[in-house]
């Protein structure tokens, strides 16, 4: 935004003397003959030695727009600070952490509830339970461990649904819908069961644990 | 240039003033949108109950309230079935009481949301045992002129999701 160069342009126009310039007449009337050597600025190929005194004569007049440029510039500041606070308060419920927790409680209930009697982990459930969640899960799972090898079971478990009952900072709780097929190798009979449990989940060192599990 | 600082102030003060406005509807929509949470979580509870649930010795009122629990298809259908199921409920002689063991809202906007329930269902045939089965619903929910009321209820099996 350069207020000195628009300013020698219209001078041009006002004398006369630049042919290219688009005639603004309504324009030209009020500012009639300024510095001469400006009005030539435009036309540098016709009087280069005039180039450096542009900068010379800067009239009152471009204050007071700079004035309200500024002005237009803050409260564009002020407008867009606005639309920034507006779109990061928008959900009232941190639908980021939502995400966040229903897919990793999803994500740590397929691995703890699905294993093959091959290959059985007894760490698996270290990373994604704590608390009473540890021991609710082996008295769930226990009987099933136990019949695996003879049985050669294959469990398999998919979370279809996962809903945040409710979500206060680091604490959430869910309710999740589980299908679990169960084949066993040895008569390759496969089993399926709709599951349903209830989660209570913390955010420890930044992970989501289910630090309780409720079968309903 | 004038004109054009002008034209640029104006601008920038319309935008100001939007956003501004923007922002303290969005504050308000903020606290809303966990209210609606609350309100429909605690309908669709209430209907999923209300919908798993009649008394053979006082059908018309069970069927009643399935009617005021419900709103759009399902209301339809269920309006659509209603002799039958009376005539069903008359010859079982069966008390069916559902109780909602547990729910969540798993989807909601300004109009339509989604809650599921996991559903403890007691039926008791008449000079019979009780039985119970637990049962999981997803219910559709749709916001009408007297409030959240349930559009579709439907038992999720394995393997249908």
């Amino acid at each position: 935004m350069s207020v000195k160069q628009q300013k020698p342009t219209r001078r041009v126009k006002v004398a006369g003397h630049n042919r290219r310039s688009p005639a603004k007449p309504a324009d030209a009337a009020v500012e009639v003959e300024p510095t001469a050597p400006e009005a030539q600025t435009d036309d540098t190929d016709l009087l280069d030695g005039d180039v450096d005194e542009v900068d010379e004569p800067a009239p009152p007049r471009p204050k007071y727009p700079l004035v309200l440029v500024v002005v237009a510039a803050v409260l564009a500041g002020v407008g867009v600070f606005f639309v920034v606070k507006s779109s990061s308060t928008e959900p009232g419920v941190d639908t980021q952490a939502m995400t966040e927790v229903n897919g990793q409680v999803k994500a740590g209930l397929e691995k703890i509830f699905s294993f093959s009697y091959d290959k059985v982990d007894p760490n698996v459930a270290k990373d994604v339970l704590a608390g009473s969640a540890v021991g609710e899960y082996d008295k769930l799972i226990e009987q099933v461990r136990k019949d695996a090898p003879a049985q050669k079971l294959v469990l398999a478990t998919r979370v279809t649904t996962t809903g945040v009952k409710s979500l206060d900072g680091d604490r959430a709780e869910l309710l999740v819908f589980l299908d679990q097929v169960a084949t066993r190798v040895d008569t390759g009979k496969t089993n399926g069961s709709a599951a349903a449990l209830s989660v209570t989940a913390e955010k420890q060192n930044g992970a989501w644990r289910i630090i309780s599990l409720t079968p309903r | 240039m004038k004109v054009f600082t002008i034209v640029l102030v104006a601008v920038a003060a319309v935008f100001a003033g939007w956003s501004g406005w923007m922002w303290l509807r969005s504050a308000n929509a903020a606290d809303a949108y966990a209210d609606t949470r609350q309100e429909v979580l605690r309908v669709g509870e209430q209907g999923i109950a209300n919908l798993t649930t009649l008394d053979y010795q006082k059908i018309d009122e069970g069927l009643d309230r399935w009617l005021e629990s419900s709103t759009g298809t399902l209301r339809d259908s269920l309006l659509q079935s209603r002799d039958d199921s009376r005539k069903r409920l008359e010859d079982g002689k069966s008390t069916t009481v559902g109780k909602v063991v547990d729910a969540a809202v798993t989807d909601v906007d300004t109009d339509n949301a989604q809650v599921i329930a996991a559903v403890e269902i007691t039926v008791t045939p008449q000079g019979g045992e009780a039985a119970v089965r637990r049962n999981r619903f997803e219910a559709g929910l749709s916001r009408t002129g007297s409030g959240w009321k349930l559009s579709s209820l439907r038992a999720v099996e394995v393997g249908t999701q």
